[in-house]
């Protein structure tokens, strides 16, 4: 009886952890979706996409930005208001597509030279940039942030 | 065996999930599904020993948390040493990334990285030293007390100073390695080898990159994990089995005299009872092993090391199999099987090894129990049988499953690598190669090959590295990545820097994806054909950045 009992839990723990492993690692995050326009409030902070629109590289916006250029790529800015009660050390964009994604290619403002921080103070203007193949503009559906566990998806079109 | 497998992914598990709050806890966490693991092994080795009727040549039968309590200490030991908490360690940051993001993982990494700021590394120092006086203070509570929980508390306590030091400290020890290597003295390393080259005209960086590359790859595997790691699983049943030995503290004791000086003879203890008291409970059971195994005849230690061996053999082979079977490729894919793959050798190998280690305790018993006329084995014997004992070894590790899938591709083909297009051209043979504004030139030959790569839906990472003349080339300035981004192509040149004799034979580059988990790797081998013929004096334009452009 006490070897059933010893089997059936290791057993019952092995399942039990099996189904855990593969739920967190299949079941991808569910992002609190935000349409477009609105702010979300999450984790002590608050995000709005102010701007998704296409840009070139002697845009005013891009000034002080370091992007490779790329022949015939289409450039696309993700400017967001952050606050939250602390700076924000670090977070990754990703630009949504149809069935592909893209990662942003900078991060502003930067404090300074040697660091990657996200949001330098408790309310700031972020912006991403995003290169990506002209014919892909259309497909785009909105940008998907991570900062911590959080996960938000921002809703919105190219202008 | 199930519960173990249960403690360590269990653990992983909950550590990747409080990885995001504090990273910390995820030592906590870690520590406990390590002495979780390490019982349950304990236990099972007992409960298994029972049913063959191991007998017992300790005082008394111990209680389980006093097996558990002797046997601890010397199973971390072993796991320090064979690499499993660092693999531990590397499946935690697989799973924090593949989890969420990267940085997620840089920032779990940064939170202990004592080089980033002084505050961290005063908290890390802090944290060490704290363990330190913890586990000490636990140790001397255990001595005045009974309360054999308090060594367990110890374990986890000095577990978690090992695994602080995987995730943490190990950047204090990179920092001091990187100041060095920018020193002279690392220089006069290469001049000394330069010196002896010239006077004895022997190629002694070669001849050592070869004997080392043989030594590393080779027999350090064979000796170290076929055959030490063997005999040290043995010790470790021996001591669960509850046999007794004298502890080298108390033969000291006999032999030194104690000092007049009181203060003289509480520095000799203490100085005695931190280095010796940690070979008691570390390594003396492992000596005391191998002497009785030595006791036991020379057959019976090769006969146990072919069949552990053998089973670990099994166990490698079932589970390059199951990769093979299941065909995943990516990370992500993997990272969900691997628990899964593992129970072949975490639960079904582990479980015959117990079985195994059991009967070879009970049989080295018997054995020691003869008289040594009875049981004299020759010499030559004793070396025939570890001479075979190491052959396998190395066979074992030469012939070991390989989890590479090698492709032949033809020179301006495309082969396809986890879903991206790959083209490689054929090579240009030069001694200058010119690169903007710089120029480098080579006594030898640079071989330049030109690599396309095009993915529309995924960012896929390959490197590539030359082989010509039985050498393997790695690149010229040792950037060897090509990163593709959907929906662009990306194309750079490899650049090689290769002996001439080694050009006149087959010349071949090889392109595989970087995967952080690589169960079935799929290489792509272009066969080249470098025309040398003139290319002393040629000069061509390469450049090894990474270009993008719209297909």
């Amino acid at each position: 009886m006490r070897k059933v009992f010893f089997f059936g839990t290791a057993v019952l723990l092995a399942a039990g952890l099996t189904a855990a492993w593969i739920w967190l690692l299949l079941v991808p995050a569910q992002p609190q979706i935000v349409q477009a326009g609105q702010t979300v409030e999450i984790e002590n902070t608050t995000w709005h996409l102010d701007l998704l629109r296409e840009v070139t590289l002697d845009d005013e916006a891009l000034s002080d930005s370091v992007i490779d250029e790329i022949d015939g790529a289409t450039y696309i800015l993700a400017q967001f208001t952050f606050s939250g009660t602390e700076p924000l050390p670090y977070c990754s964009g990703t630009l949504l597509g149809a069935d592909r994604e893209w990662t942003w290619q900078t991060v502003y403002p930067l404090s300074d030279a040697m660091s990657s921080n996200c949001a330098d103070s408790t309310a700031a203007t972020v912006q991403m940039v995003f290169t990506i193949p002209p014919t892909a503009v259309g497909e785009i559906s909105g940008v998907e942030l991570r900062f911590g566990d959080s996960l938000i998806r921002l809703d919105g079109r190219v202008s | 065996m199930l519960f173990t497998w249960v403690g360590r992914y269990g653990a992983l598990l909950v550590s990747s999930q409080v990885a995001t709050r504090s990273a910390y806890l995820v030592i906590v966490v870690l520590s406990v599904g390590l002495l979780v693991q390490v019982s349950m092994i304990v236990l099972a080795l007992r409960k298994v020993g029972d049913l063959v009727g191991w007998r017992v040549t300790g005082d008394e039968r111990q209680g389980a948390l006093r097996v558990i309590e002797s046997a601890l200490l010397p199973f971390l030991g072993i796991y320090v040493s064979f690499g499993y908490i660092s693999d531990y360690v590397s499946n935690l940051l697989f799973l924090i990334q593949e989890q969420s993001d990267f940085s997620t993982l840089a920032m779990f990494l940064s939170t202990m990285n004592p080089t980033q700021s002084t505050t961290r590394l005063w908290i890390v120092l802090g944290v060490l030293v704290l363990l330190y006086v913890v586990g000490h203070l636990l140790n001397w509570a255990r001595e005045k007390t009974s309360a054999s929980w308090l060594s367990l508390v110890s374990a986890v306590v000095t577990a978690g100073g090992t695994f602080l030091g995987l995730l943490s400290v190990f950047r204090i020890w990179e920092q001091v390695s990187l100041w060095f290597q920018g020193r002279k003295i690392a220089g006069a390393k290469d001049i000394v080898l330069g010196w002896m080259s010239d006077l004895f005209h022997i190629d002694f960086p070669e001849i050592l990159a070869e004997a080392w590359g043989f030594f590393t790859d080779t027999i350090w595997p064979a000796f170290w994990t076929l055959l030490v790691h063997p005999l040290v699983w043995f010790a470790l049943a021996m001591v669960v089995a509850g046999s007794r030995f004298i502890q080298v503290e108390s033969l000291v004791d006999k032999v030194v005299h104690p000092p007049r000086s009181k203060v003289a003879n509480f520095v000799r203890l203490d100085i005695q009872d931190r280095v010796l008291g940690d070979l008691d409970v570390k390594v003396f059971p492992i000596l005391h092993a191998l002497r009785r195994m030595w006791k036991a005849t020379l057959p019976f230690i090769g006969a146990y090391i072919l069949v552990f061996t053998g089973l670990t053999w099994l166990g490698e082979s079932l589970e390059a199999l199951a990769w093979r079977w299941i065909g995943m490729r990516t990370s992500d894919q993997m990272m969900v099987a691997v628990p899964l793959v593992d129970l072949i050798l975490a639960v079904l190998i582990m479980s015959l090894k117990l079985a195994l280690l059991v009967v070879a305790v009970r049989r080295a018993d018997e054995l020691a129990a003869v008289s040594e006329d009875e049981n004299h084995t020759s010499l030559l014997n004793g070396v025939i049988i570890v001479g075979l004992c190491f052959v396998m070894a190395v066979l074992n590790v030469v012939t070991a499953p390989g989890s590479v899938t090698v492709s032949a591709a033809q020179v301006g083909s495309s082969v396809t690598l986890m879903g991206a297009q790959v083209v490689a051209t054929d090579a240009e043979v030069a001694t200058s190669v010119t690169s903007g504004a710089a120029e480098n030139l080579t006594d030898l030959r640079f071989v330049v090959v030109h690599v396309t790569a095009y993915s529309p839906y995924d960012t896929v990472i390959l490197s590539a590295t030359l082989t010509a003349g039985g050498h393997t080339y790695g690149t010229y300035d040792d950037d060897e990545l090509l990163t593709t981004t959907p929906g662009f192509l990306s194309e750079r040149d490899y650049i090689f820097e290769v002996g001439v004799a080694d050009l006149a034979g087959p010349v071949s580059l090889e392109v595989r994806p970087r995967t952080s988990l690589t169960a079935q790797v799929e290489v792509a081998r272009f066969h080249l054909t470098p025309d040398i013929t003139g290319s002393g004096g040629r000069a061509i334009e390469a450049t090894s950045r990474t270009t993008m452009r719209v297909p």
